[in-house]
């Protein structure tokens, strides 16, 4: 039999199972007990001594541990196992009890080998670590241990809704242990209790000086006093056990049915309005700013706030960012961020170090760690980069050690103390747990604005750059452009937030006269409210522009905010007769070709300006939206006749493509398996800055409709 | 760069399976970057449109589906989200489901194996709800592969005249191709390789691998319990002939293996003598006129595996001098042993990157990072990769990946000297 004993804390569960334990020896049985509670208590009784824990012997070196260091054998030949756990406060108890079974399993314990195993467990199941003991592959059998206590009974209530969760395929509670108190009336309501919940109460304790004198020499009953009535008892419960008794099935009572069967009273009514604000955390964040589209929006989570965060904290170049998790995340998240520099230096040959071996390091958080808690190493961690003089460190934290509850104060408020200089930033990640990956970009511009010097002011000439996307390959080249443009209006760029940039340039971010938005998406709104209105910097309206009108648009708006309205008026007819000019060159190629547009979200007017001015008929402009996506698709007025922005499906595009027969398909993917009468090509996610936007990607349609239709090696697919 | 973990790991290995897949109990944020890793390395779609993988839990991309775990996942636990996910999976047709937890999921505590039995699966399941936390790429590799073992049937009953190749995973340099060559050497001595594992095979071979009556261990660090776990299980008798890398290397392999089983080596020993003679003759014109090779100065940054194979084929064979030895595993001691007998004990103490060199041998990362700051070229010999897509399946293995090496090396350095 393999027997799982639960109760509320401190009602007598170890007591119990220790005298069991030796009864079953006593009686001939192979018996093992486990004490799974971090209090580490349980077997204290059956070895005369504290017995070091599983969890002791993990901390204390590498590898799993032998057999024989993590049992102990004690009276009457009873093995003992205590799991221990860490100190109150941090780290993770139910994590530990994991970790315990994981290292018996690793280091060969066979189950079978004992008649008995007595697994020993915490109050209540309180977490899937403190349910372990209840998987049917450890415990086939469940005891609840109570006093008349209503605590007591509820907390043996509550075991039982735990049990249920575990139990639809079958029976495994023996029954109900109760260990009395002495209090008035209390074998009543245990009774009342048994016999609402349909098991059997199948031992009495009553309370006993002998037990107390048995402990305070280190002993269980059945060594101190075996002839003693109480000793009996025992005994008469190991008989129960070994007798094969009937299993019943864990039929818990609801809150108010046991207020009203055991106290005799009816509950009071749960308030639901208290419950929705407990459980609703996403709700109360909406009403907050600074939120992503997907945290707002309660819809589900791309990515992690983790690696948001850390896409924009390596782009301050002499800073340090140090995560505080498993090495995986700090893997996955330098993953993201170096394939992005590859593509960059592949395809443009743009070096960004930043990207490629970004200033991140990881704290390493291993098995211990996730039960004892991190912070020490996490500290020694941040000393080291410390030591090596970066400009600020940021700390973040991913979900593993959100989960186990980390608390960085202390740590950070002690490394200030001893690098005054040097700004420590905690940004507030917790892994997807804060968020999406967006919410992390954003928590990490929140956090990294408490670096600006509020006393800084503007200084003619300097502009600041916000929301550029730190992946996108072409980031390195619209800037470029961008600052071509500006320059010509006699501005230069002072700081990018937060993209290449440096401590310095952040702390002095207000000595930028203006804050030009890179993009016309909910990141930039963010930012406008962050950094503008809240901190009194000056937004253009208009964000980076795409294709010709657009970029006239944005130098006139431009100009007019710098007064500098002459320059900006020069640059636009500048590029307006390159545009054209360019634009002649490719007519006779796409004139009157049809068009089709399926774009993954996003609005791509500068395509379709382009393909109308070179002549090209634009059948079909469609988003092919989801309901998880939730950017919104609004094109220009002017190209909306031929628009669909909503629930537009694989199975219309192929019909779309017979039916409308179009030249050429532009597709944020191409498509593969689609009708072979037309050209397919694939739309960039980010398209470039300036009045090229679009010309620059005709010329490539312009080959295409030079080239055969389906290509030779499509046959071998 | 940060190097990889057991949590990655564990997700290589079962991605490996030819018809197999993985539940990742887990958010998208674990997800992505795995699903793309595994496509990238094993691809199995020839379209990324992501459109054609819009079912829930996959988010537009073929791998690694997820249960997209949330922070009240985290509070309530995952059953609901696995309950709704596990059947969607099963209904793509694999032969084997492996249930993976993030290192958040594994926090949690749920009983990944009773939840999964609600749904009836009616093909082998293997569960790892922890990865364990920041340990090596071999061992939760190793871990979810013996899982991945205990979780299929044995087949046949009879032991095989078959042998494994253990430790390959989807990360090994080319490794289609490189698996293909050394099948194709092998079956020249009569030798059948009846699973790679874990890299390519399907969920029957992984059944049969258990039949197998020898494994071939390619990289301790990835294969070596394995070995071991089917020793201890099957009978299956381990060796460790080292990573088939170079002319002598490859031949040391195949004889190795022959010896074990008593067959005739010469067959395949003919084969790579030949090849190795034709690329011996077109070295000694380059180097008649050049001097190279030998002499010319190199970085690496590799497993202690490949290292110690690279090591004795560019050093000891080809006469070239490592200045830069990074072993992102740790190191092991025969790469210890064999810089400190040839007296190249300094290389693993050199910062990469700050010490100049003719050529690199890397990731994607470091060949980038080298070309950019050092100006110095370089050969990829691991993953990531630079480019999108890869057309030839240059492998390290083999007396053909010894050609490539040759041909890569003759190539960069050309018109650099």
């Amino acid at each position: 039999m393999r027997l799982a004993v639960y109760g509320k804390g401190g009602i007598g569960k170890s007591t119990v199972c220790a005298n069991l334990s030796v009864s079953l020896a006593i009686g001939g049985s192979k018996v093992l007990q486990i004490g799974c509670d971090p209090k580490h208590d349980s077997t204290r009784m059956v070895l005369r001594s504290a017995q070091t824990t599983v969890l002791d012997q993990l901390r204390a070196r590498t590898g799993v541990p032998n057999l024989g260091d993590m049992i102990t054998t004690g009276f009457a030949g009873v093995d003992c196992v205590e799991a221990g756990g860490p100190e109150p406060g941090v780290g993770c108890a139910g994590r530990g009890i994991l970790a315990t079974f994981e290292a018996l399993k690793a280091a060969g314990l066979t189950l079978e080998d004992y008649d008995v195993v007595i697994y020993d467990v915490l109050g209540d199941v309180v977490c899937g670590g403190f349910a372990v003991p209840l998987r049917r592959e450890h415990a086939d059998a469940v005891l609840l241990v109570t006093s008349g206590e209503y605590m007591s009974i509820y907390a043996a209530n509550n075991i039982l809704r735990g049990v249920r969760s575990f139990d639809k395929d079958g029976p495994r509670v023996l029954g109900i242990v109760l260990n009395a108190r002495g209090m008035e009336g209390e074998d009543q309501r245990v009774e009342r209790f048994a016999s609402s919940v349909g098991l059997p109460i199948v031992a009495r304790i009553p309370r006993s000086e002998l037990i107390l004198q048995a402990e305070s020499q280190g002993r269980t009953v059945l060594e101190h006093a075996p002839g003693s009535v109480l000793a009996e008892t025992f005994r008469g419960l190991a008989s129960f056990l070994t007798s094969s008794p009937e299993l019943h099935l864990a039929l818990p009572l609801s809150d108010g049915e046991l207020e009203l069967q055991v106290l005799g009273r009816s509950a009071q009514a749960r308030p639901v309005e208290k419950k929705d604000e407990q459980c609703s955390q996403v709700r109360k964040r909406a009403e907050l700013p600074f939120y992503s589209q997907s945290v707002n929006s309660h819809s589900i989570l791309f990515g992690c706030a983790l690696a948001g965060a850390v896409s924009a904290t390596v782009q301050i170049k002499d800073a340090m960012t140090l995560v505080h998790g498993p090495r995986s995340c700090g893997y996955i998240v330098g993953g993201n961020l170096s394939s992005a520099g590859r593509r960059a230096f592949e395809s443009r040959g743009k070096k960004l170090k930043g990207l490629l071996f970004p200033g991140l390091a990881i704290s390493d958080m291993d098995d211990g760690q996730m039960v004892f808690g991190g912070t020490n190493e996490l500290e020694k961690k941040a000393r080291e980069l410390l030591d090596g003089g970066p400009k600020a460190l940021f700390l973040l934290t991913t979900c593993a050690s959100g989960i186990i509850g980390e608390d960085l104060t202390r740590m950070i408020s002690s490394l200030s103390q001893d690098h005054p200089k040097i700004p420590i930033v905690p940004v507030p990640t917790d892994g997807n747990i804060t968020g999406d990956y967006m919410q992390g970009i954003i928590n990490a511009c929140v956090a990294v604005r408490d670096l600006i010097d509020p006393k800084e002011t503007a200084i003619e000439g300097k502009v600041n750059i916000v929301g550029e996307k730190s992946i996108a390959s072409n980031s390195a080249d619209n800037m470029l452009t961008v600052s071509g443009m500006l320059s010509r209006l006699g501005q230069e760029v002072h700081c990018r937030y937060l993209f290449d940039t440096d401590v310095e340039r952040v702390r002095t971010f207000k000595r930028g006269s203006i804050c030009l938005p890179a993009f016309d998406d909910h990141y930039c709104w963010v930012l406008r409210e962050l950094l503008g209105n809240e901190m009194g910097m000056r937004f253009l309206d208009k964000a980076f522009p795409f294709g010709l009108s657009d970029t006239k648009e944005w130098l006139g708006e431009l100009g007019r905010t710098l007064d500098r309205e002459a320059e900006a008026k020069e640059l636009s007819d500048e590029l307006e007769v390159d545009y054209w000019q360019r634009a002649e060159k490719l007519r006779p190629y796409l004139e009157g070709r049809k068009l089709m547009m399926l774009t993954l979200n996003q609005e791509a007017d500068w395509v379709v300006e382009t393909a109308k001015d070179l002549g090209m008929e634009v059948m079909l402009y469609a988003s092919m939206n989801s309901v998880d996506y939730v950017r919104p698709f609004h094109p220009r007025a002017e190209l909306r006749g031929v628009v669909r922005t909503f629930g537009y499906s694989p199975e219309d595009r192929e019909k779309d493509i017979r039916g409308l027969a179009p030249d050429l398909v532009l597709s944020t993917y191409a498509p593969q398996d689609l009708p072979t009468s037309c050209h397919y090509e694939v739309l960039t996610l980010c398209p470039d800055v300036g009045h090229l936007s679009g010309i620059s990607k005709a010329g490539r349609w312009a080959s295409l409709m030079k080239a055969p239709l389906r290509e030779g090696w499509r046959d071998a697919l | 760069m940060i190097a990889p973990d057991s949590f990655t790991g564990a997700l290589l290995a079962a991605e490996g399976l030819k018809d197999g897949a993985v539940m990742l109990n887990g958010p998208t944020g674990c997800k992505f970057h795995h699903g793309a890793l595994c496509e990238a390395l094993y691809p199995r779609s020839g379209s990324l449109d992501p459109l054609r993988s819009s079912d829930r839990f996959y988010f537009g991309q073929h791998r690694v589906p997820c249960t997209y775990l949330e922070d009240e996942d985290y509070v309530s636990g995952t059953a609901r989200k696995l309950d709704e996910a596990i059947p969607v999976i099963l209904s793509k047709g694999h032969s084997m489901i492996t249930v993976i937890n993030s290192p958040g999921a594994a926090l949690i505590g749920d009983d990944l194996k009773r939840i999964v039995q609600r749904s009836h699966p009616n093909i082998p399941v293997a569960i790892m709800e922890t990865c364990a936390f920041s340990q090596s790429l071999g061992q939760g590799f190793q871990d979810c592969l013996i899982e991945m073992l205990d979780a299929v049937p044995l087949l046949p009953a009879e032991r095989m005249p078959t042998i494994n190749l253990v430790g390959v995973s989807i990360m090994d340099h080319g490794w289609d191709g490189g698996t293909r060559q050394l099948k194709r050497l092998l079956s020249l001595c009569g030798i059948r390789v009846g699973a790679v594992l874990s890299a390519g095979s399907t969920v029957k071979e992984l059944s049969t691998a258990k039949s197998a009556t020898l494994s071939v261990v390619l990289d301790p660090e990835m294969g070596s319990r394995v070995a071991n776990h089917l020793r201890t299980t099957t009978g299956a008798v381990r060796i460790s002939p080292g990573q088939p890398i170079g002319f002598k290397g490859t031949s040391r392999w195949v004889k190795e293996i022959c010896d074990a089983l008593g067959k005739d080596s010469s067959p395949a020993l003919d084969v790579i003598r030949r090849e190795e003679k034709r690329c011996a003759f077109q070295l000694a014109r380059h180097s008649s006129l050049t001097g190279l090779p030998k002499g010319v100065t190199f970085s690496i940054r590799a497993r202690s595996s490949i290292v110690l194979g690279l090591l004795e084929f560019l050093h000891g064979y080809l006469g070239m001098v490592p200045v830069c030895v990074d072993c992102i595993d740790g190191g092991s001691e025969e790469v210890r042993a064999y810089l400190q007998r040839n007296g190249l004990a300094e290389a693993v103490d050199t910062v990469m990157f700050e010490q100049p060199c003719h050529i690199m041998f890397g990731d994607g990362n470091d060949i980038c990072m080298s070309s950019s700051t050092l100006g110095v070229p370089g050969i990829e010999i691991s993953p990531p990769y630079r480019g999108v897509a890869r057309i030839r399946d240059v492998s390290l293995w083999g007396e053909e990946g010894a050609v490539d090496l040759l041909d890569a090396i003759v190539r960069n350095l050309g018109d650099r000297w």
